[in-house]
């Protein structure tokens, strides 16, 4: 049976009945041991061609085309009205009025009043209940307001999906910013980049519009969590490109790892599909890949073993390792002279730090790595 | 309730997460048994560690100041997520 070797949180705090507020631990983990299905999000994505940088965006614009002026009538008004009164009135015909251009229909995903299902296959009582907040607030540990800390999963199989917001977070806050729009109306929009239809290799910048309702259950939030509190509410980044993703997508329960048809967040969030890293390399070259990757400001996760790569001896070693298997982490942090690396669970606990890189390798099975 | 595998459930408050369904042994009120497993983490409302379990059919465990059985752990299919069944005692 795994340790639960965590420092109890440094955060004071009760949280609220609904909303609830974040989790006191984004935990400091503790050193040493301690940590949707990830095989089948992996499964959903299809290998790539090298990354075409072209970004196409959401619209096109099209060339101003200068319209002419129209040339004004000249002559003496007066004569003219005298011309008209002389002569029998001619009919006027009726102006018709000109035929009004029906407004264009708004697309479901830009409809904030179009919520996908919140339901899933162990939620299915869920239902919208508002969450009134702010996109991101600094909390107490944060690096940055938008921060792994602020990452919970809930009970959703999305761990792939929350795992890959924390590591990006870590590397490219920024980034994660610029996707979110408060829209001041108590509507966000949310941009990610999907996959085109026709090239599914290529990705579109295609805004979300969603509302301050979520998914509730049993009395709190059912799915991600809220972050930070704020003054004016807690912090909900993580939840709106949730719920974006899962309007995307149709439903929540669509979102799940064994479900959906895009795993790659990091790809989502940039633009660009990830990349991988392959786990069989030598320790010490996997340590210095990892190392780069981060000093480049590159996100990446990890997708541990499950139970078709895992026999159940290794099973055993992985739950007394406290290795979550079919589970996918956030890279935190590499230590190259002790050989360790940093990982974060996206339940919020249960981390990994000071992870051996032989036990990386060993119950671990894939590595992907953001784009710069 | 039913909790999926690698998925965080909250409960009055606390956090139960369940991990690594696989055969093994595990307690219950009448005994050490052998069958299906899963290991449950429980963080109270600060969340405090308070404990993880490792167990099976007929399980008990108290959450919340609640006792809670495990009616059922249940395997995936192949690389899928599992679930455990919790009903209050």
């Amino acid at each position: 049976m795994p340790s639960a070797a965590h420092k109890p949180a440094a955060k004071p705090a009760a949280k609220p009945a609904a909303p609830q507020a974040k989790s006191p631990a984004a935990q400091k983990p503790a050193a040493g041991k301690v940590a949707g299905t990830y095989a089948a999000a992996k499964a959903a994505l299809k290998p790539a061609p090298v990354a075409d940088p072209t970004l196409r965006p959401g619209g096109y614009s099209e060339p101003g085309n200068k319209k002419k002026k129209k040339q004004g009538q000249g002559g003496n008004q007066n004569q003219q009205q005298n011309q008209q009164q002389a002569q029998p009135a001619a009919p006027v015909a009726k102006p018709v009025a000109p035929a009004t251009k029906p407004a264009a229909p708004v697309s479901k995903l830009q409809d904030p009043a179009h919520n996908p299902d919140p339901t899933n296959e162990y939620a299915p009582n869920a239902a919208y209940g508002a969450v009134a907040g702010t996109v991101a607030v600094k909390g107490e540990g944060d690096a940055h307001e938008i921060d792994p800390n602020d990452v919970e999963q809930g009970a959703l199989g999305d761990c792939y999906f929350v795992a890959q917001l924390a590591s990006q977070a870590k590397t490219n806050p920024g980034r994660i910013k610029d996707l979110i729009k408060d829209n001041g109306n108590g509507t966000f929009t949310v941009t990610l980049h999907l996959k085109d239809a026709a090239q599914p290799w290529k990705r579109v910048a295609t805004p979300i519009v969603v509302d301050g309702q979520f998914p509730q259950k049993d009395g709190g939030v059912a799915y991600a969590k809220p972050g930070d509190r704020g003054s004016t509410g807690p912090e909900l980044w993580v939840m709106l490109i949730e719920k974006a993703f899962a309007k995307h997508s149709g439903s929540y329960e669509l979102i799940r790892g064994s479900k959906t048809k895009d795993g790659d967040v990091f790809g989502m969030m940039s633009g660009t599909n990830s990349g991988t890293i392959s786990l069989g390399m030598g320790a010490d070259v996997l340590l210095q890949r990892l190392s780069a990757a981060l000093a480049n400001g590159q996100a990446v996760s990890f997708g541990a073993k499950n139970k078709n790569t895992a026999d159940e001896a290794l099973q055993n070693e992985a739950k007394t390792a406290g290795v979550v298997l079919n589970h996918a982490y956030s890279l935190l942090g590499v230590d190259a002279k002790q050989r360790t690396v940093d990982l974060r669970n996206p339940w919020g606990v249960r981390h990994l730090m000071a992870f051996s890189v032989d036990n990386l390798k060993k119950f671990y099975d894939s590595c992907d790595v953001a784009a710069k | 309730m039913r909790i999926e595998e690698t998925t965080v459930a909250t409960i009055q408050g606390w956090k139960v997460t369940v991990a690594n369904i696989l055969p093994g042994k595990f307690r219950t009120p009448t005994g050490e048994q052998q069958g299906l497993t899963a290991v449950l983490g429980r963080y109270d409302q600060a969340n405090r560690d308070q404990g993880e379990l490792t167990v099976g059919a007929g399980s008990e465990l108290t959450v919340a100041g609640q006792l809670w059985t495990v009616v059922a752990v249940v395997a995936g299919k192949g690389a899928e997520n599992g679930h455990v069944e919790l009903a209050t005692k």
